[in-house]
């Protein structure tokens, strides 16, 4: 059976690393309104901070203002954040996995955001339409009973 | 972002306090380099004030790792809170940076 939607709360942002601050606020927001587990949060935070840095530094190829929309539901057993860019289609998914077991000098730089990003979701699912990028982050989470 | 140094003998202690994301990391990587550049060796970098760390932080600590080994030098970090520490477990990173629980310990190595 598909997980029930319970609620659902949109925003929009400009291309500017200043406004992830202001997502951070909505995740936090959102979780501790419902009562929902607070780990969901930072990690939320996050995986948030990590793909909209990304999207915002790299997936303009104009100075241009552009908005990015953002989705956060709620469902019966996990938060969904669903992110909705016009940037140059990139996905994700497809950023090669960096070597966790190399050393200092030979770990590289680059690579390591969107790894961060799959370590702390459960699911991390991209769609290109009608021009823009979907990326859809999902992470379950169990009430404690009697809640 | 807040970086305090002080000064303990030869090695030089950095003190951080705040965010380290994609807007304030630069202050540190500056910070750090400018430092290593002005022929200090051993940096311990204090994270005891530390309250969030993303991908854009954990490059700045990378690459001043790199640039300390390069001088034959060495950056380690202590007392990390658990949110950071988890995102340097998450990464592979608290194996390998040098990571002291303590300044006390950082300082004896």
């Amino acid at each position: 059976m598909a997980d029930r939607v319970l609620d659902v709360q949109t925003m929009a942002m400009r291309n500017d690393l200043r406004e992830i601050q202001r997502v951070e606020q909505m995740i936090r927001d959102f979780i501790t309104q419902r009562h929902l587990p607070l780990p969901l949060a930072r990690d939320f935070v996050l995986a948030a901070d990590e793909l909209l840095t990304n999207i915002i530094s790299y997936g303009y190829d104009d100075a241009r203002e552009h908005l990015i929309q953002l989705q956060l539901q709620q469902n019966q057993e996990a938060v969904v954040l669903r992110i909705e860019d016009d940037a140059r289609a990139y996905n994700p998914l497809l950023a090669p996995m960096p070597d966790e077991t190399a050393n200092v000098s030979d770990r590289p730089i680059g690579g390591l955001g969107i790894y961060i990003v799959r370590q702390l979701v459960d699911d991390l699912e991209y769609q290109h339409e009608n021009g823009k990028n979907i990326l859809i982050i999902t992470k379950r989470f169990l009430l404690p009973k009697g809640s | 972002m807040e970086c305090i140094e002080e000064k303990q003998n030869d090695l030089t202690i950095l003190g951080l306090s705040g965010r380290m994301d994609s807007l304030t990391s630069r202050v540190v990587e500056e910070k750090i380099l400018a430092l290593i550049e002005n022929g200090e060796r051993h940096l311990i970098v204090d994270c005891a004030q530390l309250t969030y760390i993303s991908s854009a932080g954990l490059r700045v600590f990378l690459m001043a790792a790199k640039r300390a080994t390069q001088v034959k030098g060495r950056l380690t970090l202590t007392t990390l809170n658990d949110e950071v520490q988890q995102v340097f477990d998450l990464t592979g990173f608290s194996t390998i940076l040098n990571i002291c629980r303590s300044r006390e310990e950082a300082i004896a190595n």
